[in-house]
């Protein structure tokens, strides 16, 4: 599709246990390109998003096999280092989860992990957080505020600016705005579209229309399997498997 | 549960289509009879028969549109929202051919015609061709749907063979101008019918599968793999 590969998983199996909850899924995530994750509840999306940074390896008797290559080198090597791989692959999650302390402190906290101690390189990142999160304008009189103070949506944005403020290559996106009003949802697309001229952005996704508006590329999974994977226009118009198109004409699930 | 209450508002909305196509056909019959037999008070009939064919299209099309904008269709669903949208516009211009064949009647000073075979094949096959192409768009059937588009070649002939006829009737004797020339005016509103019909089967293959006859009509044509318009343009 001329496009280029940032990752790719290679017959990526997840077993929960006896369950096998992922089967050899071959799929390619095109850098700066959207790529919407659709399916049913449980059919594995969410898993799989989790495999893309290791964070599966944190669910007690998850087993990966398979490879997750990011520019070529797969992730789940062992000399791999995974606080810098998450640096590298940022999350953002269905509940805005920010953490119990001030707007500011939230955005400069990975930075600050990653060892960025100076008081002026922290206040130019947390501000280029914000802005790029388009949060800035609303908060940035009142940074010592605490996050809990801020609307669901503002929260959310706020979520994706202390991930971005690391200055990942990939941003991963859990169900980003179910929790979130009309309004603040659209923010949020707006906001997905324009991360993905510096990014990579995944996206798991419940709603339709939402991957058929921000995403370039749709991938279907139903039980575990990569039903079908293709540009967005594609899935939407004239899916190729039965299946999908059963699942986003809401015929099932 | 709300899914099954679009698929139950579009098979009205698709009922209602077959119900518009039937109006056309009658209309297309009608106005081929009255020119025939000379009868001005059929071809008025008809006339007034195109306001129904008129306010059926724009009750399909506001129905369309709400399907579209309450339920949010995709794939399949709306490509066949599309397509009836095309068809319904498609219907009324057959519609619009009849009127017209009708006015050439009420105009005429003609009060009796000789017998017109090929206008008569012309309109049976005329009838039986949106007939398959209401029901290729019915029961989801590219075969037929493929055979009602190349159908519309064998209606041109049939024309041509008329334009021909008329021609040497003309050659003949110059009183046969004015009836030869009604003819082969009326016969052009029933070729052009065909070719709406068969654009008609065009789009039922495009709502089955997605692609188009055109198309690969044009890709065969250009010889190209994917037709587009900025390639083709720099040939022009």
């Amino acid at each position: 599709m001329g496009e280029k590969v940032k990752m790719e998983t290679k017959n990526l199996n997840l077993y929960y246990g006896d369950f096998h909850a992922l089967k050899n899924i071959n799929l390619p995530i095109y850098e700066n390109r959207i790529t919407a994750l659709i399916g049913p509840s449980g059919c594995g999306k969410s898993s799989f998003i989790r495999c893309l940074n290791r964070l599966i390896d944190l669910v007690p008797n998850a087993r990966v096999e398979g490879k997750v290559l990011l520019d070529g080198k797969n992730i789940y090597d062992e000399d791999v280092d995974v606080v810098e791989l998450r640096k590298r692959v940022g999350m953002v999650f269905q509940k805005p989860n920010p953490f119990p302390m001030s707007i500011y402190d939230n955005v400069a906290f990975g930075p600050r992990i990653h060892g960025i101690k100076d008081k002026e390189t922290l206040d130019e990142i947390v501000e280029w957080a914000l802005k790029k999160a388009a949060l800035w304008d609303e908060v940035k009189d009142n940074l010592k505020k605490s996050a809990f103070e801020l609307s669901g949506g503002q929260q959310q944005r706020l979520c994706i600016a202390r991930a971005i403020a690391v200055k990942p290559e990939v941003i991963l996106l859990d169900e980003p705005t179910s929790a979130l009003d009309p309004i603040s949802t659209q923010k949020i697309e707006d906001l997905m579209v324009e991360l993905k001229r510096d990014y990579t952005v995944v996206v798991v996704t419940h709603n339709m229309q939402q991957a058929s508006r921000v995403s370039d590329y749709t991938a279907f999974f139903l039980m575990g399997e990569l039903i079908e994977f293709d540009k967005t226009e594609k899935i939407f118009l004239n899916p190729s498997r039965k299946e999908t198109e059963d699942y986003i004409s809401g015929r099932f699930g | 549960m709300t899914k099954e209450v679009f698929y139950s508002k579009l098979k009205e909305v698709e009922e209602e289509v077959i119900e518009m196509g039937n109006l056309c056909i009658s209309a297309l019959r009608t106005s081929t009879e009255a020119f025939l037999n000379c009868d001005k008070e059929l071809a008025e009939k008809v006339i007034r028969g195109d306001d129904l064919i008129d306010i059926k299209e724009m009750e399909i099309e506001d129905k369309c549109i709400k399907l579209i904008a309450l339920y949010q269709p995709v794939a399949t669903d709306l490509r066949t929202i599309l397509t009836i949208i095309k068809i319904i516009s498609k219907l009324e211009k057959i519609g619009d051919c009849a009127c017209k064949i009708a006015k050439i009647t009420i105009k005429s000073k003609i009060d009796m015609r000789r017998e017109n075979e090929i206008i008569i094949t012309m309109i049976e096959r005329l009838e039986e061709m949106l007939k398959d192409a209401l029901r290729a768009f019915k029961n989801r059937d590219e075969k037929l749907a493929r055979d009602v588009y190349a159908r519309d070649k064998k209606i041109n002939k049939l024309y041509e063979q008329l334009y021909r006829e008329m021609i040497s009737y003309i050659l003949e004797d110059p009183r046969n101008i004015t009836m030869a020339t009604e003819t082969i005016f009326m016969a052009k509103y029933l070729e052009r019918s065909g070719d709406i019909i068969a654009s008609i089967g065009d789009r039922v293959v495009y709502m089955i599968t997605g692609e188009r006859i055109k198309e690969e009509e044009f890709e065969q044509k250009y010889k190209v793999k994917e037709i587009k318009y900025i390639k083709l343009k720099k040939e022009f």
